[in-house]
């Protein structure tokens, strides 16, 4: 799809969305982004780890370890009240960009 | 085929993340956890465990990038950049090192400062040298077309003399121009010597040039007023230099102002049609104005020099259309002269096309325009400059070897901890560049305080602005590189090839192999100082040889006064006559020689021997009154002085004792030299400078002076102040003001041997500083020495040793240093010094008491370097150093 640096920074918000679900964790996060997506997001868990440690870092995730049904550790977020207050601005900015671009686009189709 | 197991596989990958330190369990139990949950539903998706398992792991982020990426989560560093991995920029561990070394520099305060001082002041000394090397190197290229003008020499091919001739005819340059395709331009030049200037009745002397309009065309000097090809077209036409301008003219413009100029031959008014800028010092012509050679031809007495082939009085540039045309043209100009010869002068002289950017270092011409320098003298300088460069960098490499018993715990912990070699010796490597580099400050500081000594010792007018900064720049960083990694290397590759078991079995890292190495270096080092001292004191001996050396005439207490123009020489007999009233002055004597020269040299003439046979050779010819023995203080060998019944030289003639050796004459009071009857022999005397063997020589009565003119006089020894006075005021009175300007003889013939004194004094300084250096190694050295020994030192007292029993042991490993050096240096300092003396016919001897001397000179200094710390170490208690444990 896009360039590193947008999939970067959209990393945050997809993150934070998918987490105010309910909780989760990372490889049900990155299917979650490739189905959303229809394939076109692909997120190595290269990307994903250090984001989600960073974002626990930050404060806005909280992690736990849990048994998963097949009896292995697993490591589950759940986003943080500092998290949902981060996630509606993040909100605000991507609709403010999305609005602003789809405004030039028309203008410069008509 | 062996069945895949998923299990091991995972586990086998797992330990590839575990390797690196940015990954924690927490993180890889997390990723796993991840990768199993991926294969699961690739499997349940139909793929096989084994393509499952490549797939995923294929695509994910080898170890480090993971790694790095978590470390950057938990860091504070502002970089990210885990420590483990290499900066972009800087070698890794270089903060540390960093640290390390300055802790070094702040502990080890004495190490430091014979390190750096040493470096700083061998750095300062180098840069100040290559300065001037770089200077001398400089000459003439500032102009546009250096590489393509050339000055014309001619070699004279008499077989008994290999000699130059600069000055070649007018109409040479006139044919050069016309005839010979491959020159663009030639033009002529002629000094100006003796001249006047007046302004009103203020009178200027300055040198300068004759030069024709072919001057601007070709040299790039910078024309401020006036066309260039106009300014020195007409008759009566002068340029006068920016400095000369002002001071004649002050602040009026001087633009189309006349000057009076006098001199023997002409005397004249000039207009000042062009004003230029100062000529750059290095160039080889140095002049304050140029009169157009037009002036010249337009005078009653000068214009015979021109349109004629047989005066030669003139220097020839030519500017070739192309360099690569140099050989054919001077062939064609070769051929051009010979042509032109008149008949009975066929001599084959051959025609040398001189380089402009070679004149100022290799010109080997007689009479060249300015003052030169040899380019053996610019390699002689570049090599001593990196002698003392290498002496104190090796001083640098011998203390930080030396030391090296104090960093064998660090050295030991480093390689037990996993250093490789490489990271040491970058270490090591790096802390000799910090020195360095700390020493180069310190260096510069000193180059910028001495250059105006430096500059004002050499006397070649080098001021900063002639330094380029580039050059400077480039050689300033050419030596950090050089004396860092010299002084360096050694170290690095002995201390970093140091076993850490051999510390552990408490082996001393001085006893290894670096004590051979590090003594080679102290002979080397001590050769250099013994073979500049026996320089120091051979030159210092010749030049005291110079000085005291009987020169076959009295030179104290002689006045020369030049006379400049004609109308003075006019007045010669009246000055004289009148000066003699004056109860200072002893005697008089009107020539046109003094002892440093004689008026004229008379090549090649044909002469008749007591045989009867003909023999041709060289002879000078000096036109003297009947007081110049007197005044000079000559001696007669045979036969008698000129009297006052000698009119003119037809009633006989003086010749020296070289003249009567070398025409072999067994009864020279009864021979003629072209039918004038010799009626006395002078011994003889030296009137060049010591470089040379007395010519033959002849002294003739006559009284018409054709060059210059001298009067001489001997004048008492006290009161001299006084005595000048009067004596000028009696010169001004009876030449109308004409310029006085007279010399003593003595100071005259100091200024013949200028360059031995500066050589002289330079490497004298050099001697010091090598000393200073050398003396700072041994010292350094010494120091380690007695640390390591303290031990032994204090036993050794305790048992009863003396204190000169303690210094004997402690200083004979380094005697014997200095003794081998000495017997390796004496046989280089006997040569080159020889080889150094044999541009002097004349030269003091030296053998085994200056090589006696210098071999003692260099044991006191090394027992004093030695001494000063034993000698400490030897009186301390010895309680304090065996107590330490």
């Amino acid at each position: 799809m896009s360039s590193k640096t947008l999939i970067a920074a959209a990393a945050k918000p997809v993150i934070l969305s998918i987490l105010a679900g309910g909780e989760s964790y990372g490889y049900q996060i990155i299917k979650r982004v490739r189905q959303t997506s229809g394939g076109t997001l692909e997120w190595s868990s290269s990307l994903l780890y250090p984001v989600l440690h960073r974002l626990e870092k930050e404060k806005l995730i909280q992690s736990r370890w849990k048994l998963s049904p097949k009896g292995r550790m697993r490591r589950t977020y759940r986003i943080t009240e500092k998290g949902r207050t981060e996630l509606s601005e993040e909100k605000e900015r991507w609709l403010s960009v999305h609005y602003i671009l789809l405004e030039f686009w028309k203008t410069a189709e008509a | 085929m062996k069945d895949f197991d998923l299990q091991k596989a995972i586990q086998e990958w797992k330990k590839t993340l575990f390797k690196d330190p940015g990954l924690e369990e927490g993180h890889i139990i997390e990723i796993e956890e991840g990768l199993r949950d991926e294969i699961e539903e690739l499997v349940e998706g139909g793929m096989s465990e084994e393509e499952a398992f490549s797939r995923i792991t294929g695509e994910m982020a080898p170890a480090e990038v993971l790694g790095s990426e978590f470390y950057k989560v938990r860091t504070r560093r502002r970089s990210g950049r885990p420590p483990w991995q290499k900066p972009k920029l800087m070698p890794a561990l270089f903060w540390h090192y960093l640290k390390i070394a300055l802790r070094k520099v702040k502990r080890q305060k004495g190490y430091t400062f014979i390190n750096v001082a040493g470096l700083s002041v061998a750095m300062a000394c180098f840069l100040l040298m290559m300065t001037s090397v770089q200077f001398d190197l400089s000459y003439d290229r500032f102009h546009e077309k250096a590489d393509r003008i050339f000055r014309v020499a001619i070699r004279s091919t008499n077989p008994d003399i290999e000699e130059y001739s600069l000055t070649t005819s007018e109409v040479l340059s006139k044919n050069l121009r016309n005839r010979i395709p491959e020159v663009a331009h030639a033009g002529i030049i002629q000094r100006s010597r003796n001249g006047v200037f007046w302004k009103g009745t203020e009178n200027f002397i300055e040198d300068g040039f004759f030069a024709d309009e072919y001057f601007f065309k070709m040299f790039s000097f910078e024309l401020l007023r006036g066309h260039p090809s106009e300014v020195l077209k007409a008759p009566h036409s002068i340029v006068l230099t920016d400095m000369m301008a002002k001071k004649i003219f002050g602040a009026e413009d001087p633009m189309g102002k006349s000057l009076r100029y006098e001199s023997r031959f002409l005397n004249c008014d000039v207009y000042v049609t062009g004003i230029m800028g100062n000529p750059p010092k290095n160039s080889h012509l140095q002049f304050a104005y140029l009169i157009s050679t037009a002036t010249m031809a337009d005078s009653p007495v000068m214009k015979e020099w021109f349109d004629t082939w047989d005066i030669a009085a003139f220097s020839t540039y030519v500017e070739l259309r192309q360099k690569s045309t140099q050989h054919d043209a001077g062939q064609k100009i070769a051929a051009l002269m010979q042509e032109a010869k008149p008949q009975e002068d066929k001599r084959e002289d051959t025609v040398y096309l001189q380089p402009l950017t070679d004149i100022h270092l290799k010109s080997r011409v007689e009479g060249a325009t300015a003052s030169n320098n040899r380019i053996q003298s610019v390699y002689l300088f570049s090599v001593v400059a990196m002698i003392i460069l290498l002496i104190a960098g090796i001083n640098s490499m011998n203390l930080s070897t030396a030391r090296a018993a104090t960093r064998s715990q660090e050295i030991s912990l480093r390689k037990v901890i996993g250093a490789r070699r490489g990271q040491l010796v970058r270490q090591f490597l790096g802390e000799s560049y910090l020195f360095t580099a700390i020493a180069m400050v310190f260096a510069f500081l000193i180059f910028h305080a001495f250059f105006p000594v430096f500059s004002r010792f050499l006397g070649n007018g080098l001021t900063l602005n002639h330094v380029e900064k580039l050059p400077l720049v480039f050689s300033v960083l050419v030596t950090i590189l050089f004396v860092g990694a010299f002084s360096g290397i050694y170290p690095a590759l002995v201390l970093s090839a140091f076993q850490p078991a051999s510390f552990l079995k408490k082996q001393s890292i001085t006893r290894l192999k670096g004590i051979k190495i590090r003594n080679l270096l102290v002979v080397f080092q001590f050769s250099a100082v013994v073979v500049l001292m026996i320089g120091t004191l051979v030159v210092a001996r010749q030049l005291n040889f110079i000085k005291h050396k009987g020169l076959g005439y009295e030179k104290e207490h002689v006045l020369l006064l030049p006379l400049k123009d004609e109308e003075t020489v006019r007045k010669v007999q009246m000055l004289k006559t009148r000066l003699l009233e004056y109860p200072g002055v002893l005697s008089i004597t009107i020539s046109d020689s003094s002892p440093l020269g004689l008026g004229m040299s008379v090549s090649n003439k044909e002469f008749k021997k007591e045989d009867g046979q003909t023999m041709k050779f060289e002879y000078n010819i000096a036109q003297v009154d009947h007081d110049f023995l007197e005044v000079f203080g000559m001696k007669i060998a045979e036969g008698r002085d000129f009297s006052e019944d000698d009119v003119t030289g037809t009633r006989g003639i003086l010749v020296n004792e070289s003249f009567v050796r070398k025409v072999g004459w067994e009864h020279p009071l009864d021979m003629r030299l072209n039918d004038v009857p010799v009626i006395g022999v002078v011994q003889d005397f030296h009137y060049d400078t010591l470089h040379h063997e007395i010519e033959p020589a002849v002294l003739s009565l006559d009284r018409d002076f054709f060059g210059r003119v001298y009067l001489g006089l001997r004048i008492r020894p006290e009161n001299t102040e006084n005595t000048l006075a009067e004596i000028r005021k009696i010169f001004t009175q009876t030449t109308n003001g004409q310029p006085f300007d007279a010399i003593f003889l003595d100071d005259a013939i100091q200024g013949l041997y200028r360059n031995e004194f500066r050589l002289a004094s330079m490497i004298g300084y050099l001697e010091g500083l090598a000393i200073i250096l050398g003396f700072m190694g041994l010292f350094g050295l010494a120091t380690y020495a007695t640390q390591r020994r303290i031990k032994e030192i204090g036993i050794r007292k305790v048992m009863g040793a003396s204190v000169s029993s303690i210094l004997r042991m402690m200083s004979r490993e380094f005697m014997v240093l200095v003794v081998v050096s000495n017997i390796i240096a004496w046989p280089l300092g006997i040569y080159v010094l020889r080889r150094w003396l044999q541009v002097y016919a004349y030269r003091c001897s030296f053998g085994i008491d200056i090589l006696l001397l210098t071999g003692l000179g260099t044991l006191l200094i090394a027992l004093l370097a030695v001494g000063l710390h034993t000698v400490k170490a030897a009186w301390s208690n010895p309680l304090d150093s065996i107590r330490y444990e």
